[in-house]
């Protein structure tokens, strides 16, 4: 008789622990996820080997000047934001036409220059600007060639493309 | 007659009570849910951090490979000591841009020989802070090797 008593426990207060426990999970979840530019830096000097100045003729340079005012030039003259992402298309796609431009997209070099006192907003918006000028090239290229967005070709294709129209983001900062 | 008797059945019972049994089934799913979810936050993040916004994102998919640089302005708690203008956190301290190759040896050892080349840093900075602060710690990353950053922003759509 005495272990029929025992068969049955309350499992009322089963479902407040377990809200309990709930709660305290919910409030410690930082269910954000990380989100962010991702880059690479260039390799650290060799103490062995004197600078090499890498020569680039001017006009494979597109040259992106942000002021400690957060002022825009884009080669030299005062631009708009949104003049960014037309000109980095023009000059990447340029293919030696225009004498101002790039000769081709494999030798087009990006040059953002900021200063001490940039925003750091400011460049991050600017390097996203370029970075889509990128992206819209990448989808053109992939439906021209492939009939898809770039995002769906495979791995092979995506770094075909890459390799034909390397981003080459270099960044230099005033002395 | 027939009718009539289940209409009458149905009204001697009054509201049924919902059965309650299942409850801890449900609760205890979505207790599984958000333990396996939940990422414990290790360190206390003592300076303010807006993250700007951009829309050219990538997921940072592996967290354990990720180090974190916080820059920004320290919260009102520790602007006495440490002042408002916008300083380096490592970890749980607040550090100078010295002190950041320490900090990568550290991140580097606590981790596995063969992840150590796969390892991210990245810098969580706020909008307001200057390029300098963000150029030094560049610099200092570069003379140890860890080439590989990520500027941490918010997600946004396209315009």
């Amino acid at each position: 008789m005495a272990r029929r008593k025992l068969q049955e426990i309350n499992a009322g207060s089963m479902a407040d622990i377990a809200f309990l426990l709930l709660i305290f999970f919910l409030v410690t979840t930082t269910m954000e996820s990380l989100y962010g530019i991702a880059r690479r830096l260039p390799p650290p000097p060799d103490p062995n080997q004197p600078d090499k100045e890498i020569k680039v003729k001017k006009r494979n340079v597109l040259d992106i000047i942000i002021s400690r005012n957060n002022q825009l030039m884009i080669e030299d003259k005062v631009s708009k934001f949104s003049q960014i992402k037309p000109e980095v298309t023009k000059h990447v796609l340029n293919f030696g036409k225009d004498p101002n431009y790039a000769e081709s997209p494999t030798k087009a070099v990006v040059n953002i220059t900021y200063d001490r006192g940039t925003h750091y907003d400011t460049y991050i918006k600017v390097y996203n600007e370029v970075l889509r000028a990128y992206r819209e090239i990448y989808n053109q290229q992939a439906l021209a060639k492939y009939g898809k967005p770039f995002d769906e070709l495979t791995k092979e294709q995506q770094k075909e493309i890459k390799d034909k129209f390397p981003q080459i983001v270099a960044e230099t900062t005033p002395e | 007659m027939n009718v009539h008797a289940q209409f009458k059945k149905k009204k001697s019972e009054g509201t049924p009570t919902i059965s309650t049994a299942s409850l801890p089934d449900i609760v205890f799913m979505l207790l599984f849910f958000f333990m396996v979810a939940t990422v414990m936050r290790t360190t206390e993040i003592k300076v303010n951090v807006s993250l700007p916004s951009a829309s050219e994102v990538k997921k940072l998919e592996r967290k354990k490979l990720v180090s974190t640089i916080y820059v920004g302005v320290p919260t009102p708690r520790y602007q006495k000591k440490f002042g408002d203008k916008p300083v380096i956190q490592l970890a749980d301290k607040f550090a100078t841009v010295n002190d950041v190759p320490t900090f990568i040896f550290n991140e580097r050892n606590a981790r596995k020989e063969e992840l150590r080349p796969l390892m991210i840093t990245s810098i969580k900075a706020d909008q307001k802070v200057t390029m300098g602060i963000i150029d030094d710690i560049k610099k200092k990353l570069r003379e140890v090797n860890a080439l590989k950053i990520n500027y941490a922003v918010k997600k946004k759509a396209e315009e």
